[in-house]
C-alpha cells in the first residue's frame, strides 16, 4: 500500500462521488439477473465469489465490495500502474459479458483476461481509451477466474470499481481442492502479483461462495428518508407563493398539505407519508406525462449525506436550517447539454447509462430521476430570489466563502413505472433535461441535528430513524 | 483548522439571528413582496412568448380578426412589458429570468411556435388562434392570484388590468 497520509485518502475517499449517484441505487440495483443486450443472455455469475486484487487502498476497499452487490461500497487500488483485480467463479463458465462500473477513479487503458486455473491467462479483451463510467463490454470467453488488468490510471489515485459483473452461463461446479493454483505459476507475462499478497481481511480468499456479513457499521454518511407520493398541483409555494394555478404540473411528496399558500407555519400542522413520520418536509417535481397522462414515481427516495466534501468538512456539518427553501436542478434549461444537474437513467438496466435528457429503459426496468441538491449555504438566507443563489454546489471539496456553512446534501432518487420509447416521456415542465427539484425543509429541528451529528459528521450510514 | 471551525459556526449562528429578516415587514415604497415578484417574473416571459407569436403572425397573410387581435396584442404586451420591468426597477429587484426554457402556464413555447411556423393558409390562422386562446386562459389563475395575496398596490392594480384585457381578447376569439 502506498504512503499516502491518512486525511489525503480521506480526502480521496470523499471526491468520489459522481459514480455514487448510485449508492443510492444500491438496495435494488444488484441482486437482479441482467439480460445482455440484443440477445446473448446470462446470469450474473460473478457476486458473492471470491475476489481479491493487487492491492487496496485502504483494507476498507477491498476487492470483495466490487463483487458485493452493493453500490455503495467499491473496491481501489494503491495509487500505482498496473492494478488488477479477478473473480474466482466456482467453475468454468461460458461468459458473455462484463460490466464495469467505475467509480470517478477509472481505468483508461485495461485488459480482461480469463483463466481456468488461476496463473495462465488469456486476453479477452483490450481497451485503450476507455471512457469510465459504466462500461458493459459483450466478450465471447470461457474460464473459472475473471481478470480486470488495469494498466493506466484516469487520474494520479488508484482504480476503482463500484462494481464488477461477469455474466454468462455457469458449468458444472469444480471441486476448489482440484484448482487450487500450485505456487509453480512463476512466470506468466501478466505477473501482477498472485492472489496470495492481496492484503484482504479475511486470512483464506478461497471457497467462500456467498457475500461477506457485513459489518455493523458502514462508513458512509447518509440518512433517508422515504417519502411517497401525496398530490399533484400546479402549484409551487417557493417559486409562485400564494399564486395557486399559476405553476405547470407538479408532483408532491411528504407533507400532505402543501399548496401554493404552504408556508412552515402550515407545513408544521401537516401530516406526511414519510418514512420517519417526523419529516414533515415537502418535496416536489415536475410531473412526468407519459403519452400526456400523469405517472407518479413508485420509488421516492430523499437520501441526506455529507459526501461531495472533505471529511474534515464533513466533520463540520451543520443542519439544514429550518425553514429552508432550494430549487435544485436547471431552471434555464434550454438545451440537453446546459448545466443541468439532474440525470435519467435506469434502474435495474444500469448499462443504460445516464443522461441529462430521458433514457430508453428496456422493458422490464424503471426509468429513474437523480438530483443532488447544493449542499453549501450562505448561512443567512432561507430563501433567495431566483431560489438558487442561497446555496452553493461544493468547491475543491470544500464550501466557497460565499456559502461557507456546509450542511447535507438532499439526493432525490425517483423510480417511475415506465420504460421504453422516451418520445412518449414530458414533463409538466418541457423536455426531459428540464427536471428539477423543489425542497421546503420543515424536519423538527431537533431530529434534523440528531441525525447530522450522528450519521453525517462521523460518517455513519443510518436509515430512517436515524440511527445505523 | 480550530479557527476555520469557529469562524464557520460563528456564520452559523449569525444565520440563525437572521430568521427575523423573512417576517412580513412594512413595506417601504416600489417594495415587492415575494408573490408580488413571482407574478411579474412569469407574465414577462408570457408576454415575450405570445409577441413572438405575434411576429410570426405579422408575416403571413391572416384572417382579419386574427390581424386585428395581433396588432392590439403587440402594443398592449410592449407597454405592459416596460411597466413590469420598471415596477422590478423601482423595487430594487434583478430580473433572474428562472423560467427561462420551461413551459409555464400563459407561456407559448419554443415548440409550439415551430409548429405553428410550419403551418399555412388557414391552418396556419387556426394553431395561431388555438395557440392564443390558450395563453390568454392560462393567464388568468396568475393574475386573480396576484389581486387576492400580492401586496404591492401597482403590481395588484396591474394584475386587474390584465385580467381585463385577457378576458376581453378572449371573448373576441369567442
Amino acid at each position: 500500500m502506498s504512503p499516502i497520509p491518512q486525511k489525503f485518502r480521506h480526502w480521496r475517499g470523499r471526491i468520489a462521488i459522481l459514480g455514487a449517484v448510485c449508492v443510492a441505487a444500491s438496495a435494488v440495483y444488484v441482486t437482479t439477473t441482467l439480460a445482455a443486450p440484443g440477445g446473448g443472455a446470462g446470469e450474473l455469475l460473478s457476486q458473492g465469489k471470491p475476489a481479491t486484487s493487487s492491492s487496496n487502498e485502504i483494507p476498507q476497499f477491498d476487492a470483495k465490495a466490487a463483487v458485493d452487490s452493493d453500490l455503495g461500497t467499491r473496491w481501489s487500488s494503491a495509487f500505482a500502474d498496473p492494478q488488477w483485480l479477478q473473480v474466482d467463479l466456482g467453475s468454468d463458465a461460458s461468459i458473455s459479458r462484463v460490466v464495469l462500473n467505475w467509480e470517478r477513479a477509472y481505468a483508461k487503458s485495461y485488459q480482461l483476461q480469463t483463466s481456468g486455473d488461476g496463473s495462465g491467462w488469456t486476453t479477452v479483451h483490450n481497451a485503450t481509451g476507455g471512457p469510465g463510467g459504466i462500461e458493459s463490454l459483450t466478450i465471447n470467453a470461457s474460464g473459472r477466474y475473471v481478470r480486470l488488468k488495469a494498466t493506466e490510471r484516469s487520474t494520479q489515485y488508484g482504480v476503482s470499481l463500484w462494481e464488477f459483473q461477469v455474466f454468462g452461463t455457469a458449468g458444472a461446479p469444480v471441486p476448489t481442492t482440484a484448482v487450487t493454483p500450485t505456487s509453480t505459476s512463476t512466470v506468466a507475462p501478466t505477473s501482477a502479483p498472485t492472489s496470495t499478497t492481496a492484503p484482504t481481511k479475511s486470512s483464506t480468499p478461497t471457497s467462500a461462495t456467498t457475500a461477506p456479513p457485513k459489518g455493523p457499521l458502514v462508513r458512509v454518511a447518509e440518512f433517508v428518508a422515504e417519502c411517497p407520493f401525496t398530490h399533484a398541483l400546479p402549484d409551487d409555494p417557493i417559486v409562485f407563493p400564494k399564486l395557486p394555478g399559476a405553476s405547470h404540473l407538479h408532483s408532491f411528496f411528504g407533507n400532505e398539505t402543501t399548496n401554493a399558500n404552504t408556508d412552515i407555519e402550515s407545513l408544521k400542522k401537516g401530516r406526511s407519508t414519510c418514512s420517519p413520520s417526523v419529516d414533515i418536509s415537502s418535496y416536489w417535481v415536475p410531473s412526468l406525462l407519459v403519452d400526456g397522462k400523469s405517472v407518479e414515481p413508485t420509488g421516492t427516495t430523499f437520501y441526506y449525506l455529507g459526501e461531495g466534501v472533505r471529511d474534515d468538512v464533513i466533520a463540520q456539518t451543520q443542519p439544514l436550517p429550518y425553514g429552508l427553501r432550494i430549487v435544485a436542478g436547471n431552471a434555464k434549461a434550454t438545451a440537453p447539454d446546459d448545466s443541468s444537474r439532474a440525470r435519467w437513467s435506469c434502474l435495474h438496466a444500469g448499462d443504460v447509462g445516464s443522461s441529462k435528457d430521458f433514457v430508453n429503459c428496456p422493458a422490464g426496468t424503471m426509468l429513474e430521476s437523480y438530483l443532488d441538491f447544493p449542499q453549501c449555504w450562505n448561512g443567512k438566507d432561507l430563501d433567495s430570489a431566483d431560489h438558487k443563489s442561497h446555496m452553493s454546489y461544493p468547491v475543491n471539496g470544500g464550501c466557497p466563502s460565499t456559502h461557507p456553512v456546509p450542511v447535507p446534501k438532499l439526493r432525490q432518487v425517483l423510480r417511475y413505472p415506465a420504460s421504453g420509447d422516451p418520445s412518449h416521456f414530458k414533463l409538466a415542465s418541457g423536455p426531459g433535461f428540464t427536471m428539477h427539484g423543489d425542497f421546503f425543509n420543515a424536519w423538527p429541528e431537533a431530529e434534523m441535528a440528531r441525525r447530522v451529528n450522528d450519521c453525517i459528521r462521523p460518517i455513519i450510514k443510518c436509515g430512517p430513524d436515524g440511527t445505523p | 483548522m480550530r479557527i476555520a471551525a469557529i469562524l464557520v459556526a460563528a456564520v452559523f449562528l449569525a444565520g440563525c439571528g437572521a430568521h427575523e429578516e423573512h417576517a412580513p415587514a412594512a413595506a417601504p415604497a416600489g417594495a415587492l413582496s415575494d408573490t408580488d415578484r413571482a407574478f411579474i417574473e412569469l407574465v414577462i416571459p408570457q408576454d415575450e412568448s405570445a409577441l413572438e407569436l405575434v411576429t410570426l403572425a405579422k408575416s403571413r397573410e391572416t384572417s382579419a380578426a386574427l390581424t386585428e387581435l395581433t396588432g392590439k396584442i403587440d402594443a398592449r404586451y410592449r407597454t405592459e412589458l416596460a411597466q413590469l420591468r420598471a415596477l422590478l426597477a423601482e423595487a430594487g429587484v434583478p430580473e433572474t429570468a428562472q423560467h427561462e426554457g420551461h413551459d409555464m402556464p400563459g407561456m407559448i413555447t419554443r415548440a409550439e411556435l415551430d409548429a405553428i411556423a410550419l403551418a399555412r393558409g388557414t391552418a396556419f390562422d387556426v394553431q395561431a388562434t388555438q395557440a392564443l386562446k390558450t395563453h390568454l386562459r392560462e393567464v388568468l389563475p396568475l393574475v386573480r392570484g396576484e389581486q387576492t395575496a400580492g401586496t404591492a398596490e401597482p403590481v395588484r392594480k396591474l394584475a386587474a388590468d390584465i385580467e381585463r384585457n385577457r378576458t376581453a381578447h378572449l371573448a373576441q376569439l369567442g
